[in-house]
């Protein structure tokens, strides 16, 4: 028996053949509040390049396997800078409490509960992966006291590599427009020197915790490509 | 502390490693190993788990302790007033039952009826409660004598059971003044069973009765052996599902008819619930499925909600500590571990949202699997019709014939008409499915003789199991139906290249009684020969001394041996004359197992009975092969050779089959039942007769086995084939006393139960007896 991370009801998680003897106390959202949340793996089709499910959007917003927002992108100078995004699940009010909770307020322990699905998400999309979270600048580190993004990253199976830094924080992104974002134009990313040499040549997935528009993970790909990496991908809790 | 409830399973093998230490402290050094791995285990998770773990192991181990109360009754005579606590079961002219002697130890009741009016008295008068002063004596029960064989010793020591009590007779029975609520409920099963058989036709009756009462009592044996064969056994049995369905009916009709929830609770939770698992006989499946049940009742009332792994678990360690012995019953580990495996399961099945075809499919399949290593534990078989039968039964039986069997019991309570309309209609379904099963158990080979598993074998199975369910759980594909099945048909060619590979033969004198039967299995498995069947007399009975079905060696006792050794066929039966007590267990035999052929002496004349029996066997596909002295063939580096009978002889013994077999190292010779002048005749034809092992003739008779017979022969080994205080008074000291004149070391299957030798072309490996 265990509570519920969120509306703090006690439940009981499902005990199946491959966890028979793992003797772990999981956390995770009991079923009511499991409902809340829209699986973006579910839907017939997803965004061949930002893994939204194109089911929810208006015809006039899809081409062919591409949304319209990846056509733009994919169009102009960002061509092919990020190979894929794959999230969990659609960004719907629920989780965008959830959110806010974990984030502003601080309710680190809340992303625990994702653990089974993150690692669900790596092992179908993203095998031989080097995870990189997305960092925030230590301004923000001091205000919020934890990178969500490096919380979610240390939940996989393989240990993150936090190659990049954020030298310095533009607004937050969430309280600037879609126009705003995309003409951010000078890089927040650089690589931190120390760490840099072990990840040569290998795919890269960047670890973040929305995928909006997309400048955020594309800048950071663009930071990355000293690196060579042979990909660069990235996967997020909510689109 | 919620994690030590949430893994509470894992607490049931602290608890089932207990009772089998204390059972088997032989083997004490594997289980304090098997324990130090798992508690190191647990213990790099968590420490609080593995202390618990240990707890229960510690407290499982002194509770089986001073649950094993050793007995205080002596034998020898015992007159005693006792009142009856058990259904008492009658089988043609035997009786049995169990009583509760001054309230402390129970004894198994056996008593010999004298005539048709001690039979009607007993079955009108012996109910639950009533008061009987029984005359009789207390004798151990026989210890197992065959090996793998059913023990019947062990397994009423494991009901507490220790004394047989043979009555010679009874009086003074009466009803005691009142009866407690207990002895109500009993009488009114007993009661349910009567009014079900004799208001209904049958086979229906003997169904309901199954269904509702849990009582397989008037089902005739073939058919019970057909159920069982073929995997559907546990249809017959009361089960978790049944008050699954009964409790939930009941809920929905109480609450639907106005009563405030919490009674209904309460109700069904302390009158409901026992009364059902008394009704039903206390079968541990349906124990399981009430305990559970009541957990789940009672959580709105205490506030304390389990899943169902926690209920089936805390069910399981209740019934245990209790019974731990309940552990060795074949339902208590299939109710629970089929239960287990669907709970474990419930959740994948839910996520692939399979369709409901699909979802039966895979619940039959899931059960089939987890079910395989106690079926082939227990029965060493696997029915291949068992996965397809069970996908069309299952629904079947739950759907239409139990509700159908309360229904019309209902009915026929209130609306006779009605009730017994319905009641043909469903008995002609009962009849067509039994005439099914019946007909597909006549194809043996749809049947696998897999033999006993070994120690190692039952890991890998079991850890093969897991690994295939992990797998499914992990690869959501259609594919992997087909690794289910390479995993089924990869055992299978493991056991098949096991056999193959094997250089192992061996010689097993099968102890039938009175009688005759040796078990040749020749190594690489390059053949399997019977030398007799054994048998028994048949003596005429009068109707009411007739049972459901009478006693036959061959099918009572060679046919479980063939299976523990995983032997599906049999090369050959070789009948060496035809005595009763060398030939009448084919019986048992012919379509239980193929016989490829059945070979006799040119000079054997079969009778009426015995044309009969010849006349089934070539029915089943048996070819009927008669052999001259003097004609010999060899199957790989085995050497067969007929040494007899060369003359008619003047009786069935003279014409008995002599056969020396040469394999590997030893010369073996087997003489049925050839008395002397035979033997100064055999010497006479054949001066090198000297042979390493010797079957002794004619059960060790003394007008067989002449010094010089013995002297010409001279064994190492001499094997007397005999029933334990036999009629005829053999073995003859005479006999004896020759064999040890000449210093031939002589075992007897009277003294040591069934005695095996086993060898390798080079040497002999072992003599094992049943008994030391």
């Amino acid at each position: 028996m265990t509570h519920c991370l969120w509306c703090g009801v006690s439940f009981t998680p499902p005990i199946r053949w491959s966890t028979l003897f793992e003797l772990r106390a999981t956390e995770g959202y009991c079923k009511k509040c499991q409902r809340k949340l829209a699986p973006l793996l579910h839907s017939a089709a997803l965004c061949r390049l930002c893994g939204r499910s194109l089911d929810a959007l208006e015809p006039r917003y899809v081409a062919g396997d591409m949304c319209s927002d990846c056509q733009q992108w994919e169009a102009g100078e960002w061509r092919g800078v990020l190979e894929k995004n794959r999230s969990l699940y659609s960004y719907n009010s629920f989780l965008k409490e959830l959110m806010t909770q974990f984030k502003f307020r601080g309710d680190a322990a809340l992303i625990k509960g994702f653990k089974d699905d993150l690692q669900r998400l790596y092992h179908r999309f993203f095998k031989n992966y080097l995870p990189v979270p997305i960092p925030i600048s230590p301004s923000r580190m001091q205000e919020r006291a934890f990178n969500q993004a490096l919380l979610m990253a240390e939940l996989l199976p393989v240990e993150p590599v936090p190659v990049l830094q954020r030298t310095f924080q533009n607004q937050k992104q969430s309280k600037k427009t879609k126009s705003e974002r995309l003409q951010t134009i000078q890089n927040p990313f650089t690589l931190a020197e120390k760490q840099a040499s072990d990840v040569m040549n290998r795919p890269i997935v960047l670890v973040d915790d929305i995928y909006t528009t997309g400048s955020t993970v594309r800048q950071a790909a663009l930071a990355l490509q000293e690196l060579h990496p042979s990909r660069i991908a990235s996967m997020t809790l909510a689109r | 502390m919620s994690l030590v409830i949430r893994y509470c399973y894992l607490l049931v093998l602290a608890a089932m490693m207990a009772i089998l230490a204390i059972d088997h402290s032989s083997r004490l050094i594997w289980f304090l190993l098997a324990l130090g791995g798992i508690f190191i285990y647990l213990l790099s998770k968590h420490r609080g788990f593995a202390l618990a773990f240990l707890a229960v192991f510690l407290f499982f181990t002194l509770d089986s302790v001073l649950q094993d109360h050793p007995t205080r009754l002596v034998a020898g005579s015992m007159n005693q007033r006792v009142q009856l606590d058990d259904r008492v079961l009658i089988d043609g002219d035997t009786m049995r039952t169990t009583v509760l002697l001054d309230g402390k130890e129970r004894v198994q009741v056996t008593y010999k009826m004298k005539s048709k009016e001690d039979k009607q008295f007993l079955d009108a008068h012996l109910k639950i409660a009533q008061v009987c002063h029984f005359y009789g004596t207390l004798k151990r029960p026989d210890p197992v004598s065959n090996f793998d064989a059913f023990d019947y010793r062990q397994y009423l020591k494991h009901q507490g059971i220790y004394w047989e009590w043979e009555l010679a007779s009874y009086d003074q029975c009466y009803d005691p003044p009142s009866l407690t609520v207990f002895e109500r409920l009993k009488r009114g099963r007993q009661k349910g069973i009567r009014f079900v058989s004799s208001h209904f036709p049958k086979p229906w009756a003997n169904m309901v009765n199954a269904l509702v009462f849990a009582d397989k009592d008037d089902i005739n044996p073939d058919l019970l052996d057909a159920y069982q064969n073929l995997g559907l056994i546990h249809l017959l049995a009361v089960s978790g599902l049944h008050v699954g369905v009964l409790i939930g009916l009941l809920y929905f009709c109480l609450l639907r008819l106005g009563f405030v929830k919490q009674h209904v609770h309460l109700f069904l939770l302390l009158v409901v619930l026992p009364a059902y698992v008394l009704l039903t006989g206390c079968t541990p499946s349906v124990i399981r499925a009430a305990l559970m049940a009541a957990f789940l009742l009672s959580a709105p009332l205490s506030k304390i909600k389990l899943s169902p792994l926690t209920s089936l678990a805390l069910a399981c360690l209740f019934t245990l500590v209790f019974q731990p012995h309940t552990l060795y019953s074949v339902g208590f580990q299939l109710s629970y571990l089929i239960t287990f495996a669907l709970i474990v399961s419930v959740e994948t099945m839910r996520h692939r949202s399979y369709s409901s075809i699909m979802q039966i499919f895979i619940t039959t399949g899931i059960a089939e699997v987890i079910a395989l290593p106690i079926l082939l534990y227990n029965f060493y078989t696997v029915s291949l019709l068992s996965f397809l039968l069970n996908l069309i039964y299952i629904p079947l039986i739950s759907l239409i014939i139990l509700p159908g069997a309360w229904l019309t019991l209902c009915l026929t309570l209130s609306v006779p008409s009605i009730g017994s309309l319905i009641n043909r209609g469903l008995n002609i379904v009962v009849r067509y499915m039994n005439e099914v099963l019946t007909l597909l158990n006549t194809f043996p080979s749809l049947t696998l003789s897999i033999g006993k598993p070994s120690i190692v074998g039952m890991t890998l199975l079991i850890l093969g199991i897991l690994a295939v369910f992990i797998l499914w759980e992990k690869v959501n594909h259609w594919a992997i139906a087909f690794i289910f099945i390479s995993f089924v048909l990869g055992i299978a060619l493991i056991h098949w290249l096991s056999m193959e590979i094997s250089p192992r033969g061996s010689v097993t004198f099968i102890d039938v009684g009175q009688g005759d039967a040796a078990l040749i299995v020749l190594p690489h498995h390059q053949g399997v020969y019977l030398i007799d069947t054994g048998g028994s007399l048949p003596y005429p009975k009068a109707q009411w001394q007739k049972k459901k079905r009478e006693y036959n060696v061959g099918r009572e006792v060679i046919l479980p041996q063939l299976k523990a050794l995983g032997i599906h066929e049999l090369t050959a039966v070789m009948i060496t004359h035809r005595d009763f007590d060398h030939m009448e267990g084919i019986r048992g035999l012919i379509g239980n197992i193929p016989i490829k052929s059945l070979m006799v002496s040119n000079f054997f004349t079969p009778t009426k009975t015995e044309r009969d029996w010849l006349k089934s066997l070539r029915n089943s596909g048996t070819h009927l092969i008669r052999v001259k002295a003097g004609e010999q063939w060899s199957v790989g580096q085995s050497h067969f050779q007929v040494l007899w009978p060369e003359t008619k002889g003047k009786d069935t013994n003279d014409q008995s089959l002599v056969l020396r077999v040469n394999m590997g190292s030893l010369n073996w010779l087997f003489t049925g039942d050839l008395d002397q002048e035979g033997e100064r005749g055999l010497l006479s034809q054949w001066q090198d007769i000297d042979a390493d092992i010797l079957k002794v003739g004619h059960h060790g008779s003394k007008t067989s086995s002449s010094e010089a017979f013995l002297k010409a022969v001279s064994p190492k080994l001499a094997i007397i084939s005999v029933g334990k205080n036999n009629h005829y008074g053999h073995p003859s000291n005479e006999v004896i006393k020759r064999l040890e004149e000449q210093n031939i070391k002589t075992l007897r299957t009277d003294q040591k139960g069934a005695i095996r030798i086993e060898f390798t072309s080079q040497k002999v490996l072992s003599i094992k007896t049943v008994k030391p």
